[in-house]
Order: structure tokens, then sequence, then C-alpha cells
């Protein structure tokens, strides 16, 4: 018994340099956007060559007003897809036409889905953060966003 | 065979290499800066003790497979501990995954531990069976402690262990279906199953279809029952063509007896003779368990039988050096086999036979008999137990006794208790780790 407690604090404690370790290769708080190719893959041809790191346009400049789908981005659970809603150029509300389904990713969307729509509206952009446990959810959810302001701002 | 003791070496490093391999598994599906807060942290947590832990769940079944190379050159005593030491370990493992990640969860999205335990039980897929299978792996790993494993018959620890096959299988559906690292990876799925593939056929071949062919080819029955002396009895048992089998002096079977009360258990028994093509022996002293109704069993009794197993052979030892057997109480039988075969004359053997009073020196005018014809010393250590220096088989007398035992491969057999004293002794007279040849026979 002793030596299974000391074998499992010090699985404990290589666990948690492994994780430290793993926290400390990528910076913090990152931004969604800038997220890896293979993480949010946008598809289909509703991006066309629009880089992703590219500043979205004031919304003063055009006082565009309309719904704007934006492009469905296939994440390794599923696609997303969101909504953009502006008025006189302001983005007013953005709405989720697809989201992650199944298990975990049902309950994380439940809660990052509230958040990143409150970034976004708060930044008037995609140019949101990841939220915490939702990577992919936060990624596939800008880069939607991303493609329905250049959408609407064309 | 010298290389033997580089075996067990060699098959815990394969098996450790398994764990860096599933830690980078993780490492690779973790998006850097996606762990940002304690409960990122703690989800993590959870997730790697759960990918370990189904890894060495996997391994635990492995090592019980009853693979012959594995029981007979690493030696299934040495399985057998290994299996011991690394199951309460991964029990604890598979426990602590479940409240990691629970917490972790219950973390990131800001509900309470309790509420979200609900959640993930009763929305996630197939969590409900894994914690299922869970709940059978504490109840089994319960069982298994010093202290409840000593009061439980050997029979219901055997059968309640067999759990063990539900509550993995029980476990497997919802690593596929929630863990990340297999539902979004087909190359992870495939190696994942292939594993468990292999590991259930393993399972399957060694423990059910290789005894049973061999019981139905090799038709072993009951010839006759000998009683040895106060609760011992020797069992006489002839089949056809015993020599294709292998077997070795010192090694053991598990024995399945086709009679009324017995057919449904098995025990593992050593030979207690130099097994022969067409006849074995095995001697049995009543230990409690279902020990005593052996002696009952009338001749011509169909007999089934794992086996044989065992490293405890003369294939373990340094051919050049000479050879000091000791045995404890029953743990004689195996030693009996390996006295009367072992190659080698006068001082070459030197057998010291340990027991309480003279009445307990089970098999005893055979190897009296033995002793002469081969010309082996034969010490009876004769005494109650001590843990002082007074006892036969402490440091100093064991030095007076054997003058050259430092130098001897030592073959140890004895109840786990008097086995663990005498191998400290051992190491203090100077024998080295990997000549101290021990088989247990509590398992």
């Amino acid at each position: 018994m002793r030596k299974t407690a000391t074998a499992l604090l010090a699985t404990g404690a290589g666990l948690s340099l492994l994780i430290g370790a793993k926290a400390a290769s990528g910076g913090s708080p990152r931004p969604a956007l800038a997220a890896p190719a293979a993480a949010a893959a946008p598809s289909g041809a509703a991006t066309p060559g629009a880089p992703a790191a590219a500043p979205t346009p004031p919304p003063s400049a055009g006082a565009v007003s309309g719904t704007f789908p934006g492009s469905v981005v296939d994440t390794r659970y599923g696609p997303v897809q969101v909504q953009a809603v502006l008025t006189s150029g302001r983005l007013t509300d953005v709405t989720v036409l697809q989201q992650t389904e199944g298990g975990r990713s049902t309950q994380i969307d439940a809660y990052a889905l509230p958040r990143l729509k409150a970034e976004a509206m708060k930044a008037q952009s995609a140019h949101i953060d990841v939220v915490s446990g939702a990577t992919y959810t936060s990624t596939g959810y800008a880069a939607s966003l991303q493609a329905a302001l250049d959408a609407a701002h064309r | 065979m010298a290389a033997a003791r580089w075996w067990p070496a060699a098959v815990l490093l394969v098996a450790w290499a398994g764990v860096p391999a599933v830690l980078a598994v993780w490492w690779q599906d973790t998006i850097p800066g996606s762990l940002r807060g304690s409960g990122d942290a703690l989800a993590a947590a959870g997730r790697l003790s759960g990918l370990l832990a189904a890894y060495l769940l996997l391994l635990l079944v492995a090592s019980m497979a009853r693979i012959p190379w594995l029981e007979n050159r690493v030696g299934s005593d040495v399985v057998a501990r290994w299996h011991r030491a690394l199951g309460e370990y991964t029990v604890l493992l598979a426990a602590a995954h479940a409240v990691l990640v629970v917490l972790g969860y219950a973390r990131q999205s800001g509900t309470g531990p309790l509420a979200e335990a609900g959640t993930v039980l009763f929305h996630y897929p197939d969590v409900l069976l894994a914690a299922a299978g869970l709940g059978l792996l504490v109840l089994v790993g319960a069982l298994s402690a010093r202290a409840v494993r000593r009061r439980l018959r050997y029979e219901t620890w055997y059968h309640l262990h067999l759990l063990v096959y539900p509550a993995a299988g029980l476990a497997f559906a919802h690593e596929f279906s929630v863990g990340a690292d297999f539902s979004t990876s087909a190359r992870n799925r495939l190696l994942w199953s292939g594993a468990h593939i292999a590991v259930a056929l393993a399972v399957l071949v060694f423990r059910v279809a290789l005894p049973l062919s061999r019981s139905v080819r090799h038709r072993l029955r009951v010839v006759r029952v000998v009683p040895e002396g106060p609760g011992v009895v020797s069992i006489h048992l002839a089949g056809r063509r015993l020599d294709e089998l292998g077997a070795q002096a010192g090694q053991f079977a598990r024995w399945r007896f086709l009679a009324r009360g017995q057919w449904w258990q098995s025990h593992p028994y050593s030979l207690s003779a130099a097994p022969t093509p067409g006849h074995w022996r095995i001697t049995v002293k009543d230990l409690g368990d279902s020990s005593a109704a052996l002696a009952r069993l009338r001749p011509g009794t169909r007999v089934w039988f794992e086996g044989p197993y065992g490293a405890f052979t003369a294939r373990r030892r340094t051919p050049s050096r000479k050879v000091l057997l000791i045995a404890g109480g029953a743990g004689v039988t195996p030693i009996r086999a390996l006295y009367e075969t072992l190659p080698g004359r006068g001082d070459d053997v030197v057998l010291l036979y340990r027991a309480s009073r003279p009445a307990d020196l089970v098999l005893w005018s055979e190897l009296q008999e033995i002793a002469r014809s081969r010309g082996f010393a034969l010490h009876p250590l004769l005494g109650p137990r001590s843990d002082g220096p007074d006892d036969p088989l402490s440091a100093d007398r064991l030095r007076r006794t054997v003058p050259d035992a430092a130098r001897r491969d030592v073959y140890l057999c004895g109840p786990d208790a008097m086995a663990e004293a005498v191998e400290r002794q051992l190491r203090l007279v100077g024998v080295p780790r990997h000549r101290i040849h021990r088989e247990t026979f509590a398992f």
C-alpha cells in the first residue's frame, strides 16, 4: 500500500509537470482566429483567400445592415457555423446555425457559445480569445464569424 | 541459462515503453494554449490518468493471460508479483480519472461537482457503462487487498476476480465515444482496438482453448491417492503422451478435478516428482480451502489442467554453480522434484527443509532416499518460527550450515512470509538477488 501511494504521488507530480510543460508551450490568452490550420480549416469557398489575421474592416465603414451567414467550419468534433446580424455596420447579434454535438461537445458549447458571443459583440469583430476548455468550438466560431463579416463588407 | 535473468527486465522495458507512447498521444492531441485555467489542468490530468489506467488495465489482463512464454521464461511467480503491485495502482488511477474529469469539467463550465457528475454520467455516451466497470474494478481491488483477501476462500476471490473482464469491456466503449484522443483519430482507434483484440485473443487461446485441447488430448486421470501424513495426500495422475507437454521438475499446473463438488474450481499445485511420459504426481497439503476434499478423489476421475507453467526449474540456474534448495513446509513439493532431477552429485546440491515438527516434514522418507542414492546433503531444520538470530534460517545459522551458501544458486519455496524472511537473510549472507529463485504458492 505504501509503495502504491508513493507511485501515485510520483504519477501526480509527473503528470503535473507534463501538463505544466504543455501549458507553457502555448501563449495565453490565445486569439481564436490564429488557430493552427488543422484545427479549424474552413470548408467550402465562403472565405476565399481571407487571411486569418487580416483585420476586419472597421464596422462603420460600410454602414451595412442585414444577416450574413458565415462559412461552415469543420472542426474535429463536427461543423460549426454562425451568422452575423449587422445594423448600420454594427454587429448586433451572432446566432449559431450549426454546432458540435454529442456528449462533451454539447456541454462545452452550452457554456462556450454565450461567452464567445459576448466577446464578439464587445470586440465588434471575430478577434476573440479561445474560451477555456473549448478550443475547437472557439476557433470554429471565430473563423465562421470572420467569413460572415467578410461577406458583409464585401 | 544466464540469459534467463534478463527476460523480466526486457518484458518490463517493453511494457513501460507504452507509457510514453500513451502520454505522447495526449501531447499531440492537445493544442498549445488550450490549458489556461485550473479547470483545464484538472480535466487534462483526468484525461491522462484515464489513458494510463486503460493502458495498464490492458497490461494487467495480458499478464494473466497465461502466455506460456511469460509463464515459463519470466516465471509465473514474477508475473503474479507484478500483477499484484500494478493492480492496486491501476484501480486507484482509474478512480482518480473519474474524479479529476468531473472536477475539471465542473470548473470549466462553472457548475457544481455533483451536478457535473450527473451530467457526465447520464448525458455523455457510454459513461454510465464505464462507471459500472469502474465499480467492478474497485470491488475486485478491495477484495484483493491483503487484509480482505486473507479472509476470503480462494475460490470466492478467484471467481470474483473474473469480473475484471466485464469491467474492461464496459470501460472500453466510452474510450471511443467520449475519449477525444480516439473519437477524432482513426489511427489511434486502430492501434487501440488492435491491442485490445490481441490481448483478448491471448486470453481465449491460452486460458481457454489450449487447456481444453490439452485436457482432451492427454486424457489425464487420477490413478491413486496416497496419504503422506497428517493432512497431506499425493495424487498420482496418468495420461497419454505427457512428454509432448515438456513438463519440468519445479513446474506447476492448475488442476480441475471433474468430480462432484470439485469441477467448478481449479487450484495450482506443483509436480512433486520428476514428470515421466505417462505419469505425473502432485502432493497437496490441506490448506483449509477445498484441498481436504482431494483426499476423497476416486481413481479414474478425469482431470482438466492448465499448464504446466513456471520458471522455477533447472533452466534458471547458472550451470557452473552448486545449488542450495530451501523448502518451508508444504513448499517442499517443487523442491522435491528438483532435488530428484538437478544434475550433480555429492555436495553439488544441498537441501534445507524447514518445518515446525518432525511430523510436518512432508515426503521425508523419499527425500532421504534421494539423498542416499545421489549423495546430496539433506538438513531438516525443526523448531517454532522466530525472527531472531536463533532461527535455523537466520543469516548466521545459514552460514554455519552451508559455508559456501553465498556462491550457490538458491531455490526457495515456502509460505509467503517465510520466503520473504529467508530471502532477506540470504541477501545478508551475500547471495545476489538474481541468484535467489523463488516460487510463491499463494496466488
